[in-house]
């Protein structure tokens, strides 16, 4: 059974990331649970890997518009395919970040993975995720959590 | 014979040994047969050119006679003499020059010249020298007078012919002289030379004789340095090829060997020899030269790196005790986590050991071995989890094997689909406060319908975990503001709650074939058929009665209170209102006895028996629908202590209240979150109960209607539409 704290955490490695980055915060949906193993995901995702006492994935996917905004309120002018990649990269190594700093000795995470485009090729390694709606703007992404 | 051999042979084997040896042959080579070899063919070359000068001096003294003779012949006879004195004067040079030259000391070998001590050699007349030089010298003497003539020695007169003038008749007397000395001196000098030539033949002898026996020495110190180099290159090439043999034993061993085994240096960098295995174990490659640290950096958590390096370095450290060492090895057991790609990453349990390698009773490396104890580590987990798993639901099965199958069953479905339903109200997308409260109020009535029924069958391990659930829910209907993170804690609730669930239908469905087995197949076929098709039956079995009856029961103990539940006519509840018509009946009953029935001191101070009654009847009115009556002969209700607790927990203004008749007093009971207790407990307090009754009777299209007398009774009147029929024939769909 997953702790909240540790999901606490992740959704704060997302959240700070739109904080620091585009000072604007982003608001928490209500998070829910997937069952069937598939939880989906956007155009975009940034995965990380964990292992030690969780082992799984933790994800955080998002459509190419919500990504190009946050780019040009980042003052980027550059919104090509490579760059939204590298951002959203750059929002799991946030998350990564923030866990290693939270729980450290415990977890081991792996460098992040970016997979764009083919949403078939993120899949959850256990059938149960939790799945964290993560708002800005007018644009929604997700979270997923899927650890043992 | 053989080990005494090799046990010789074995250092000089070596590299080193074999260097070393070589170089001594060679200098000995060049000390006992080149140098003295040399030496003496130098000393032959020397005494045959002596002998060679010696020879060609040998007919000086002869000649020199023979030209004295002829002077003094050729003066008598007045001939011409010039030619004779000639002769006489190169003899007499050469023979000086030889004598000079063979009375001097010769020049030294040339090993000598090459040490340039400056030391002289002997001269080739050896020990004649000075008698040769003193023979000569007196010789010289006599000889000097004639070999300074110059002019003619003759006058010629006239009358008496050709005469010697006085130089003439000087020389004559010179010549005779020296004839007379030379006839003693020169067969001295003769002899002189013959007895040197003697000396150098036999010194030209015994050089030679010596050569022969070092030429000879050196065949045989060759002859033995060849025997010695190929003993030593046969011995070397067998060692080498035992090497190979051994290197390449050593190649299979480690090419075919399960264990990951390197050497760690000083330094901890790992050797070059490593087994294949290792590539496996650490899915990577060139372990040669890498540092222990990289090995394990990114695949261990940092506390186990930290630690593991400094065990190895106590490791080194030889005075510590190796055994003692080795009970604190961090790396007995080590989880890893090794890349598996696309950001996942594979988890493998490796068991390291450590050994000291010495040499020469020196520490020299620590040779590493590692295996793979995944399996039985997955193993070992899996047995704590199957006992723990075993023991939970010994405990579950202790609780569920009272139950009714068909009436678990039903719940299991009931409940999981509430799961699914609190789920699917969390999924829909929301960014508003007010969607956000709107959420916690169905929630609420899900899980408090649950909670209700595992209550009433006495499921308290679901029970628990629902009324947990709600008291998360009442913690943010408490909050003044609400945001998706607050709802966090039910999600991680609903999770147990779901995996719970899912346990129990597993033990359920276990059970139900150990039912099989076990012959009871009539049973448990009707279990099953009610299972399968519980909502063709057309009717309640008696199922809800007994669930009531243990509910009444236990809310009546846990409240202090006495109670009796009556029902009737639940056989003629339609399918479609089965769940509703058990819910609601879950939740009045519990109302009544948590509300309305009095306490038995109490209920016998007003003149009432001590246990109270709960009346359930259900009744079909034909086409005008259903109609459920709940009633309780306890305390009634006051409308005055419902303003008062409207006012006090916000549901009223003190102006509306003075405006609110009895009907919209009643109404305020249906709000969700009034209650009229002041702590909630398990079984009401949390304003739910009424409140689902209201929703469930709504999502029916129904009325409901409270009638009560103060201190006499409370009843609740549900009127029921019948259920819309569908166009397959079959009724409504169920509206929870």
């Amino acid at each position: 059974m997953l702790k909240e704290a540790e999901i606490r955490t992740f959704i704060e490695g997302a959240t700070n990331y739109f904080e620091v980055s585009a000072q604007q915060s982003a608001t928490v949906g209500s998070p829910y649970l997937v069952t069937d193993g598939n939880p989906g995901a956007y155009e975009y995702t940034g995965v990380i890997g964990i292992s030690g006492t969780r082992k799984g994935i933790v994800y955080f996917t998002a459509p190419r518009g919500m990504l190009t905004v946050l780019l040009m309120r980042m003052q980027e002018t550059d919104t090509s395919d490579d760059n939204i990649k590298d951002l959203v990269g750059e929002v799991a190594n946030t998350i990564s970040g923030n866990a290693r700093r939270d729980f450290g000795k415990s977890f081991v995470i792996s460098v992040p993975v970016v997979i764009a485009h083919d949403t078939d090729k993120v899949t959850a390694p256990h059938r149960r995720s939790y799945v964290i709606p993560i708002n800005w703007r007018t644009h929604s992404a997700k979270l997923v959590v899927c650890l043992e | 014979m053989n080990s005494r051999l090799a046990k010789v042979l074995n250092p000089l084997l070596t590299p080193a040994g074999s260097l070393v040896l070589v170089v001594i042959l060679g200098l000995s080579f060049v000390a006992v047969v080149l140098v003295p070899g040399l030496e003496l063919a130098s000393e032959v070359a020397d005494s045959s050119t002596a002998l060679k000068l010696l020879g060609e001096q040998q007919r000086h003294p002869t000649l020199i006679r023979a030209a004295l003779e002829s002077i003094h012949d050729r003066l008598g006879g007045r001939g011409y003499i010039q030619e004779s004195v000639d002769q006489l004067r190169t003899s007499s040079s050469q023979l000086d020059a030889a004598m000079h030259e063979m009375t001097v000391p010769q020049p030294g070998s040339w090993f000598s010249l090459m040490a340039d001590t400056g030391a002289k050699g002997r001269p080739i007349a050896g020990k004649h020298a000075a008698a040769l030089l003193d023979i000569w010298a007196k010789e010289l003497v006599v000889l000097k007078p004639v070999l300074g003539f110059r002019g003619v020695p003759y006058q010629d007169n006239e009358s008496t012919g050709t005469n010697l003038n006085e130089g003439g008749r000087q020389l004559d007397r010179d010549v005779g002289a020296a004839l007379r000395a030379g006839r003693r001196a020169l067969p001295q000098l003769d002899a002189e030379f013959t007895a040197i030539a003697a000396e150098l033949q036999s010194t030209n002898l015994r050089s030679a004789t010596q050569l022969r026996v070092v030429m000879l020495s050196g065949l045989v110190i060759a002859l033995a340095l060849v025997v010695l180099v190929s003993v030593l290159l046969s011995a070397r090439q067998r060692q080498e090829s035992t090497l190979r043999l051994a290197r390449q034993q050593t190649a299979d061993i480690l090419r075919t060997v399960k264990d990951g085994l390197f050497l760690l240096d000083r330094d901890l960098l790992i050797g070059s020899a490593y087994s294949a295995s290792l590539e496996t174990l650490f899915q990577r490659k060139d372990f040669a030269g890498i540092a222990f640290e990289n090995l394990l950096k990114n695949i261990v958590s940092e506390r186990t790196l930290a630690t593991a390096l400094k065990f190895v370095k106590i490791l080194w450290a030889e005075r510590t005790n190796e055994k003692l060492v080795k009970t604190i090895n961090p790396l007995g057991e080590v989880e890893v986590h090794l890349d598996g790609g696309s950001g996942r990453s594979e988890t493998r349990y490796l068991q390291f050991d450590f050994h000291r390698v010495r040499v020469d009773g020196e520490m020299t490396h620590v040779l590493v071995s590692i295996s793979d104890v995944t399996t039985r580590v997955d193993l070992a987990n899996e047995l704590q989890t199957a006992q723990n798993q075993a023991q939970g639901q010994v405990d579950t099965l202790l609780g569920i094997l009272h139950i009714d199958q068909a009436q678990l069953q039903s719940f299991l479905n009931d409940s999981n689909a509430a799961m699914k339903m609190i789920n699917a109200v969390l999924r829909e997308p929301t960014r508003e406060e007010g969607v956000f409260r709107k959420k916690l109020d169905t929630l609420f009535r899900q899980v408090h319908s649950v909670k209700g029924e595992a209550a009433a069958l006495g499921l308290s391990s679901i029970e628990t975990r629902a009324h947990a659930f709600e008291d998360d829910l009442k913690a943010l209907r408490d909050r003044p503001s609400l945001s998706g993170n607050d709802f966090l804690p039910l999600v991680i609730k609903l999770d147990d709650l779901l995996t719970h669930l899912q346990s129990v239908g597993d033990l359920v469905a276990r059970l139900s074939h150990l039912q099989i087995v076990q012959g009871d197949v009539a049973h448990t076929a009707t279990a099953v058929l009610e299972e399968e098709q519980p909502l063709q039956t057309g009717k309640l079995d008696g199922g809800l009665g007994a669930t009531l009856q243990k509910l009444c029961l236990r809310v009546a103990g846990e409240n202090g209170k006495e109670a009796a539940l009556h029902c009737t006519g639940f056989d003629a509840v339609p399918a479609d209102y089965r769940r509703a018509i058990k819910d609601i009946g879950i939740q009045a009953v519990r109302n009544a006895i948590v509300h309305g029935i009095e306490a038995p001191d109490t209920r016998t101070a007003a003149g009432k028996s001590r246990a109270g009654a709960v009346r359930l009847s259900f009744q079909d009115l034909g086409e005008a629908g259903y109609k459920l009556i709940v009633e309780d002969d306890g305390q009634g209700l006051s409308t005055e202590r419902i303003k008062e607790v409207a006012l006090k927990k916000g549901f009223l203004t003190p102006e509306r209240a003075q405006t609110l008749d009895t009907k919209q007093i009643f109404a305020l009971l249906f709000q969700p979150g009034f209650s009229t207790l002041e702590t909630a407990t398990k079984d009401a307090g949390r304003g739910v109960g009424m409140n689902l009754i209201a929703e469930l009777s709504n999502q029916l299209g129904g009325r409901v209607a409270v009638g009560t007398s103060l201190g006499k009774f409370t009843r609740l009147t549900l009127t029921l539409p019948r259920p819309v029929k569908r166009a397959d024939g079959a009724d409504g769909t169920e509206a929870a």
